[in-house]
């Protein structure tokens, strides 16, 4: 039987199902020196990780929510002048960074997780299929 | 405008990338973001990287690459 493996997505602490480099990264991203302060940092990893899973997202800092929200959804969809826009509000390059790679690891490290556990569900049924069967032709093997 | 990554590296950083740009005619972003600020986010993630590009047992570096320019192209995001 498959055994399914822990971890919930936008909690840095429980994400043990993370690999161990991967967990390291999330953590010196949230907690080593840095522009943007830690609590700043856990709320903008915790939002990405909410909105990737469509879950009710907790709130951060006003000028950083259209870019944190865009890069968590729409990576793909970000423009030079919401950089700009960051800027202009006094967000330093170095904080626009952190904030960048704070939601990038929420969102990603939450869908990771998700698709782990889609894959758990999967085997697990997988499992119970095969056990169904596996007892079926005991049954048929008695009765012959 | 984007983070000028580039212009806050070290000199020996930007000569490695200067020898990138004559290989390949441009700087990969993965390798633009593993080098700055390394003490914060790139050497964390640069293991990363290494343990997921080098270290599967599995597939060959050649699969893991077409695998990743794969997700990479769904996602819209040049790899």
């Amino acid at each position: 039987m498959t055994e399914p493996r822990s971890g919930r997505p936008g909690h840095p602490d429980d994400d043990g199902a993370l690999p161990q480099h991967v967990q390291d990264a999330i953590r010196a991203a949230l907690t080593r020196p840095a522009t943007l302060d830690e609590d700043t940092r856990a709320q903008l990893y915790a939002r990405a990780a909410a909105l990737s899973l469509g879950d009710p997202a907790s709130d951060i800092p006003d000028d950083l929510t259209v870019y944190a929200d865009k890069v968590a959804l729409w990576a793909y969809k970000t423009l030079d002048r919401e950089i700009d826009a960051l800027r202009d509000a006094g967000r330093t390059d170095d904080e626009i960074f952190e904030l960048t790679i704070c939601v990038a690891l929420g969102a990603g490290s939450a869908r990771f997780l998700a698709g782990l556990a889609a894959l758990d569900e999967a085997l697990a049924e997988r499992d119970t299929e095969r056990d169904g069967l596996t007892d079926t032709e005991t049954a048929d093997a008695h009765t012959d | 405008m984007r983070i000028q990554i580039e212009r806050r590296l070290s000199p020996v950083q930007r000569a490695l990338l200067a020898v990138w740009k004559l290989l390949i005619g441009r700087v990969p972003g993965p390798m633009l973001v593993v080098s700055y600020r390394k003490r914060y986010f790139g050497n964390y993630w640069a293991s990363c990287m290494q343990e997921g590009m080098r270290a599967a047992r599995y597939w060959n570096r050649g699969e893991i690459e077409l695998f990743a320019a794969f997700t990479s192209k769904v996602n819209s995001c040049t790899y």
